[in-house]
């Protein structure tokens, strides 16, 4: 039998975040009936930023528990304090998250492996998308909450790496009651070339850009590019004037209208053992089981060192709701396919196509570099707040 | 951060970012140097200025003694050296608890030695990093604590690599720091032996250009690698030594020279020498004992094209 400790979080923002992830994981070790090989201890880290916290609980987990493997829920920052911990008791730091940050430094721990949503690559592509494909200038609008995270920077920077000319940058404020476009309709009518928003917002604040957006025809009108967040069928949308918002797309890591049998297979699974229906959260839940599948297979075949078995992981895909899910040899990132998502009508988003080229796309996102001088960012893990 | 108590042991301005960061904190109680060491006392003595921290000069013959003295005076739970010349004999890193750790600015294990960054440049290779590691008997040997990486650029030299390695090790000062603080073990892991490979001080002939058997490219790896510390890479011409400071690659040579031969030696095309791979080498800073110059004014010294270096 395995000992698995879990580090989780917890979020008022999105309240089922940790206990969706968590029973994604469950199922996952259900339906593949390896439930039995796995003692999973839990624990709660909080918002993932108090690193004295973490670091003590992971501590205790190899020490005084003696688990072979932690999965993390939690960010970058911290899984870099915790690589020689591991390194040295040779024990697996599965660090998951939804990639709305990328490492400093992307060379990994011997024992380390990474498991994300890939959002930072994703808002790269979309920034790179609507340079491609609008007259070059755009109007960038990110909610207070959502800039503090690398995939705003991804995203920017690769509009503005292909072409894209920053017109105008609106923050908004992160109460509600204070939420307002009015100065990117000013903006507007000053630059009268702008089609293009490219714009970064999760939860209300997302539900509250959607509604203002219907409610204004010369911002329905744009072309509007977004961040995966902007794309999570969670979202509980209510139109203004109208339900068109013309041209809403972004690249977006998994979408339940997916074909793929393993796709198919988790929404049921899922939905008839939990009563709810799959979303990102049960989703990286469910994918970090498929890992915990693939780790156990290692050390039945007699593989039980940890940088052994991580090796061993770079080398097999694993077929996962989202297709197929690799492990990058370079970085111990695990990234999967990139689908452009459109949403001509708020109810209704579509998926237009895959990237093609996907792997080639993720190793020139991984030499993605932060500009030189002074940064600042949240230190909480992306929607843990 | 914590009350960790350090002392902390250096010898070159290489440990000045990582030592900026354990003051920061207020970890260290005193800073040890060889007394020989002028130019890092002049450092120290600026940056020590106004925090309460005693900088110790020790000697070559009596630096056993005195450190035992300063750690029994100042009672450090840790030891760290961030490069310093003297080996510790086991009595000494024993006594604080948490024994000695070093900042080693290579990578371990596959380069052990006293000059690792050079050592990174001369074997061409595409990675250096700092490896933070516990003292033990060996020179270079003791359990990894902790690695980074970072790429070597075509046109680092061994100025702006020692450079980019000192903040790595401020970073990982950092780090480390949290790792004292909030665990009950110093993690570390048993160096792969298999992989281990150690490296001396380099010799006059290791920093010489071979201009027979070098390409152009390992040439220029070995220019790099000696700016600024060696002024040059060694070369000479009619028995006249001097180094070669920065050079830079040129289009593919016209026509078949003997590698070493000077192809131009003029302001309108500058210092440009055939390399044994049929590149041109464009020589554009040149050390000599009246100093630096341009390439080109080797002209002024009588040598001309046609002649060879060797």
């Amino acid at each position: 039998m395995l000992r698995a400790g879990l580090l989780l979080p917890r979020s008022t923002f999105y309240p089922s975040l940790g206990i969706d992830f968590f029973n994604g994981l469950k199922e996952l070790l259900k339906y593949k009936q390896i439930k039995d090989d796995f003692l999973l201890t839990t624990d709660n880290i909080g918002f993932g930023v108090n690193e004295q916290e973490i670091y003590t609980k992971a501590e205790k987990m190899i020490l005084q528990d003696d688990v072979d493997l932690v999965i993390l829920f939690a960010d970058v920052m911290i899984t870099e304090l915790l690589q020689p911990l591991f390194s040295a008791t040779n024990k697996i730091l599965l660090t998951v998250n939804f990639g709305a940050n990328f490492p400093e430094n992307w060379t990994p721990g011997a024992t380390a492996i990474t498991h994300t949503l890939n959002f930072c690559w994703h808002t790269s592509l979309t920034g790179e998308l609507a340079a491609k494909e609008t007259n070059k200038q755009a109007v960038n609008i990110v909610s207070y909450y959502d800039g503090g995270y690398r995939q705003c920077f991804c995203m920017l920077n690769a509009h503005q790496v292909n072409g894209g000319i920053p017109v105008y940058n609106h923050i908004t404020n992160i109460r509600t009651e204070q939420f307002t476009l009015d100065p990117v309709l000013s903006a507007l009518k000053e630059n009268t070339d702008v089609s293009t928003l490219l714009c970064l917002f999760s939860g209300d604040q997302a539900e509250r850009f959607y509604a203002e957006v219907t409610r204004n025809t010369e911002l329905s009108r744009l072309n509007i590019y977004v961040s995966p967040m902007m794309l999570d069928e969670q979202l509980n949308l209510s139109a203004g004037k109208t339900e068109s918002v013309c041209h809403v797309k972004g690249y977006i890591p998994w979408h339940s209208s997916l074909k793929n049998e393993a796709n198919i297979s988790f929404q049921k699974h899922y939905n008839e053992n939990t009563g709810n229906k799959a979303n990102y959260f049960s989703l990286l839940g469910w994918e970090s089981g498929l890992l915990l599948h693939e780790i156990k297979k290692q050390h039945d075949t007699g593989n039980t060192n940890a940088s052994n078995i991580i090796v061993a992981l770079t080398n097999i895909v694993v077929e996962s709701p989202r297709g197929r899910i690799k492990t990058d040899t370079e970085t111990h990132y695990t990234y999967g396919p990139a689908y452009l998502a459109e949403r001509s009508k708020l109810s209704d988003i579509k998926i237009v196509e895959e990237l093609n080229g996907a792997d080639g796309s993720w190793q020139k996102f991984t030499k993605t570099k932060l500009s030189s001088g002074e940064t600042s960012n949240w230190r909480n893990t992306y929607l843990c707040i | 951060m914590n009350n960790i108590k350090i002392i902390l042991l250096c010898n070159n301005p290489v440990a000045v970012p990582g030592i900026r960061e354990f003051l920061f904190h207020g970890n260290i109680t005193a800073v040890c140097i060889p007394e020989k060491n002028k130019e890092m006392q002049h450092i120290l003595n600026m940056l020590l200025k106004d925090t309460g921290v005693p900088l110790l000069l020790l000697s070559k013959k009596d630096y056993r003694i005195q450190l035992a003295v300063a750690i029994e005076q100042y009672k450090p739970d840790i030891g760290v050296i961030m490069t310093f010349p003297y080996v510790l004999p086991a009595e000494i890193i024993t006594m604080p608890a948490k024994g000695f750790v070093n900042f080693h600015y290579g990578l371990l294990p596959a380069c052990r030695g006293p000059q690792p960054i050079l050592w990174h440049l001369l074997n061409n290779d595409t990675e250096a990093g700092v490896t933070l590691h516990q003292l033990d008997a060996g020179i270079d040997t003791g359990p990894v604590i902790t690695q980074e990486k970072i790429s070597i650029a075509q046109n680092d030299t061994y100025g702006t690599l020692q450079t980019k390695l000192a903040y790595l090790a401020a970073k990982l000062s950092a780090n480390f720091l949290k790792i004292l603080s909030y665990g009950t073990i110093i993690p570390s892991a048993p160096q792969d032996e298999s992989k281990a490979a150690y490296y001396n001080m380099p010799g006059a002939k290791e920093l010489t250009i071979d201009w027979k058997m070098m390409s152009a490219e390992k040439i220029i790896r070995l220019v790099n690698a000696c700016n600024p510390w060696n002024k040059g890479a060694g070369t000479s011409i009619n028995n006249w030594v001097i180094g070669i400071t920065e050079a830079e690659i040129s289009e593919a040579g016209s026509e078949e020279k003997l590698p070493g031969t000077i192809i131009f030696c003029d302001k309108a095309n500058g210092l440009t020498v055939q390399t044994s791979d049929n590149k041109k080498l464009i020589i554009n800073i040149i050390y000599t004992n009246e100093g630096f110059f341009s390439g080109w004014k080797l002209g002024e010294f009588g040598v001309s094209a046609g002649m060879m270096f060797t």
